[in-house]
């Protein structure tokens, strides 16, 4: 996930548009690269104990919780890599064919 | 985060911790820092961990964010980019249905300037994430004091996907 940097940086950009700012505030957004360092500095409200709680259980995601959850996104993609992460080996993914339900295919990551 | 860094730290609100992949179970279990970052300020350090190529884009990348970014975004007005020392930033004005976009790169501002057209559609095909079936679709029409500009343009699910243009046919531009 988010191999190309340009991808990356877009998504971040969208979950910062996500979050809470002050009223009276212009919502704003840093990018700030040095060397080997990439500073996203944003004027948001700031996180929540539930905030954080999210980003720990979900912590691949660079979906930023709001109140405890991950809005408008595409899929939870945090979960399943914290997943391949703990178990760090091979792993199965079943899916099942959409129309004919009998049918199931079986990968296994090599 | 972790495809292009190793460490992540967050600075928000009084709760400032950080995760380490390199470290067992370091992608969700964070460690609480000491140090404290600015008030009212979130700040995310990606500590990065691209090769050349992957750095160069996204050098490239940050340099290049095109200030239309903003266009379709509901909320973030303003955006700043710092690359090793090279800034440049962009922001957005609403007047009425014109939307100017600024760009401020080292030696010159560019403004651009779009009508912004709004269309509501009731009879979506049903889906979860779209209560009543409704959308709303906007399109941004750029222009100058010549007229329209008829270029391709990125079209956007709130930010940018692919480019494609509008055909204008000649009896409307020429009445």
């Amino acid at each position: 996930m988010y191999s190309d940097p340009s991808h990356f940086i877009l998504e971040l950009l969208q979950n910062l548009d996500d979050t809470s700012y002050a009223a009276g505030v212009q919502p704003t957004v840093l990018f700030n690269l040095h060397n080997d360092k990439l500073v996203v500095e944003s004027n948001q409200i700031g996180f929540t104990e539930k905030d954080v709680d999210a980003i720990c259980s979900l912590g691949e995601s660079s979906k930023i919780p709001i109140d405890g959850v991950v809005k408008d996104t595409t899929g939870e993609k945090g979960i399943g890599c914290v997943l391949v992460d703990l178990i760090n080996s091979r792993f199965p993914v079943v899916v099942r064919r959409r129309r004919q339900s009998s049918d199931i295919f079986e990968w296994v990551q090599f | 985060m972790f495809a292009v860094a190793d460490r992540v730290q967050i600075f928000s609100n009084g709760f400032n911790f950080e995760f380490d992949q390199r470290k067992e179970l370091g992608r969700i279990c964070p460690t609480i820092l000491d140090e404290d970052g600015p008030p009212n300020k979130t700040l995310f350090v990606l500590f990065l961990s691209l090769d050349k190529v992957g750095y160069t884009e996204l050098e490239d990348h940050l340099n290049d964010l095109d200030g239309e970014t903003l266009l379709f975004l509901k909320k973030i007005r303003s955006l700043s980019v710092n690359v090793n020392g090279r800034r440049s930033s962009r922001s957005r004005d609403v007047h009425g249905d014109v939307i100017s976009i600024k760009t401020h790169l080292p030696g010159k501002t560019v403004t651009k300037e779009f009508v912004l057209v709004e269309n509501s559609s009731t009879d979506m095909p049903h889906h979860e994430k779209r209560p009543g079936q409704r959308t709303k679709t906007w399109v941004a029409f750029p222009y100058d004091k010549s007229g329209p500009i008829i270029d391709p343009n990125f079209m956007y699910a709130v930010l940018p996907m692919q480019k494609m243009q509008f055909k204008v046919r000649n009896s409307y531009l020429h009445g």
